[in-house]
């Protein structure tokens, strides 16, 4: 089954306009048309990450109360290319005590691994192009997880091969953090696979439109799986392995110059990356609103689905630097406990549920649902009750905030 | 080669393409950018001040209990992964027969937590 169903897909993933010489397969079945795709997709990266990055100074500054960039391009637009500028022309120092071989190493496997994740994700049904992927892979589901886990390694390649103690902790604190969230991630990924009965990307996008986005049938997955993928590539508020207040940027201390420009890259291709998969995962892909299909108004999607997947990716990402500005940085129990305590937890009742679902009906399901809603209150309610009192009186008796001056939180 | 095999050949090609950006980006960094040693630029950062010891300094692991834990969820999770692809069409007794190993599963996280494994010191 699986045999057909790759050369299947691989198939139609070829488009019928396409001069011979672009699709004709060379080595390894490579067609000149993969190659150009491969380098597009590289570029888009790139490009997106450089927006993103300006995007994330706006974000910064709007919450702040301040305006962000506005000097180089209208409304600041041109920061980025502008650092990127920058920093080709920054010295790039490698410490005496850093190991030569592995410290010029980690970079390649800090990056590499997230470009190779973008591989998988089904951008969009263009009617030219077939489906938009660049390969429809039959364990997508498995790929996407196993691909980006090796970033991990470069993460504790870096922070060994500096030498520095602020760069080992950073990343004691980094495996700790990667193993802790990969358990949640997967076991809400199960719920999504069980779902669409498929590992393949594009066959539970599909999926999303006959039976309605997973985000409504299994939200405790997209909740587990949208925080675990936040804390798998460190943001805010799960920063505690380069928390830069503490051990002032964890594994990259001693990284300056463009080799820093490359981790730097790498955590906002990440961004893109994981908003682009809950897109997928989740929010029905390139579907326009949920159920757009069974209403007959799925040629909106068809045509234009690239635009609605780019749109839901953006609204995530958005999302993610929202957090990072408004919420405060977890210690590490706190994180450890999160992760093993609560993620854990509820991504196996999601799973448990969803396994209802498919079995035993919507009925079963939603007297699981109402089971699980009950459940929690009336864990909270314990939770709220073995809050020593002291704690909570000390709140309550808070002193009134400062008086300020405009509103402006500045004390009088 | 075989249709299943070829179509992994491009994750080889976007490695081979990403390497061969990075080494490009760098090499044009290598180019520009001014160097100028000196030994205060090329000593470990630690607060500015000279530093204490070596920067391999020994410390604790403290996550070797999580990291075992986490082996053994990992793997279970890779065997239910083939197991959710063709559930629906296996029925009620799959469902009560993976209840049994989740079941099984959570009672080594509940012990695990009693044990205190999950309280980071």
């Amino acid at each position: 089954m699986t045999n057909n169903a790759a050369s299947e897909l691989t198939l139609q993933a070829v488009p019928s306009w396409m001069p011979a010489f672009l699709v004709a397969p060379m080595i390894g079945g490579l067609s000149l048309a993969d190659l150009i795709a491969l380098v597009v997709l590289l570029l888009f990266v790139l490009n997106f990450v450089m927006i993103e990055i300006w995007m994330e100074r706006k974000v910064a500054g709007h919450v702040q109360l301040r305006r962000g960039p506005l000097h180089v391009g209208p409304h600041g637009s041109l920061q980025s290319p502008a650092d990127v500028l920058k920093l080709l022309t920054k010295e790039d120092l490698t410490p005496v005590a850093a190991d030569p071989i592995v410290f010029p190493m980690a970079p390649y496997l800090v990056f590499v691994p997230v470009f190779l994740t973008f591989l998988v994700i089904p951008w969009g049904p263009l009617v030219l192009f077939g489906n938009f992927v660049i390969r429809p892979f039959d364990l997508g589901l498995v790929y996407m997880v196993a691909i980006p886990a090796m970033q991990g390694i470069g993460l504790v390649m870096a922070g060994w091969s500096s030498g520095n103690k602020y760069s080992l902790l950073g990343s004691a604190r980094v495996v700790a953090q990667l193993i802790s969230y990969e358990l949640p991630m997967v076991i809400a990924l199960l719920g999504v696979a069980m779902m669409a009965e498929s590992l393949n990307l594009t066959t539970i996008v599909e999926s999303q439109m006959k039976q309605g986005w997973n985000v409504f049938l299994q939200p405790i997955g997209f909740l587990v799986f949208f925080l675990a993928t936040m804390s798998e590539m460190s943001r805010a508020p799960f920063d505690i392995a380069v928390a830069e207040s503490e051990i002032v940027g964890g594994p990259f201390v001693e990284y300056s110059g463009m080799r820093w420009g490359m981790f730097y890259l790498a955590e906002f291709a990440a961004v893109c990356l994981n908003s682009a998969l809950s897109t997928a995962l989740f929010l029905g892909g390139w579907e326009l609103f949920p159920g757009s299909h069974a209403l007959g108004l799925g040629w909106i999607s068809d045509q234009f689905g690239l635009l609605f997947f780019m749109g839901k990716m953006i609204v995530l990402v958005v999302i993610i630097q929202w957090a990072r500005f408004v919420l405060p940085r977890l210690r590490i129990d706190q994180l450890m406990d999160f992760a093993w305590k609560f993620l854990l937890p509820a991504g196996f009742v999601n799973f448990i549920l969803t396994a209802i679902l498919q079995v035993f009906g919507f009925v079963p399901f939603a007297i699981g649902i109402g089971l699980t809603l009950a459940l929690a209150a009336v864990l909270l309610a314990t939770y709220q009750a073995r809050r020593s009192p002291s704690t909570v009186a000390l709140i309550r008796t808070a002193p009134e905030a400062v008086p300020t001056s405009q509103g402006l939180g500045l004390p009088v | 080669m075989d249709s299943y095999s070829i179509t992994y050949t491009p994750v080889i090609a976007a490695t081979f393409l990403g390497i061969g950006f990075i080494s490009l980006t760098l090499l044009i960094a290598n180019l520009l950018a001014p160097r100028v040693r000196t030994r205060g630029k090329e000593s470990i950062y630690e607060c500015g001040m000279p530093t204490i010891g070596q920067g391999w300094s020994q410390m604790n692991l403290r996550y070797y209990l999580y990291a075992i834990l986490f082996l053994i969820f990992e793997i279970e999770s890779v065997f239910l992964f083939p197991w959710t692809v063709v559930y629906k069409g296996l029925g009620p007794f799959a469902f009560w027969e993976m209840m049994l190993f989740m079941s099984m599963l959570l009672f080594g996280l509940v012990y695990a937590w009693r044990k205190g494994v999950l309280t980071w010191e």
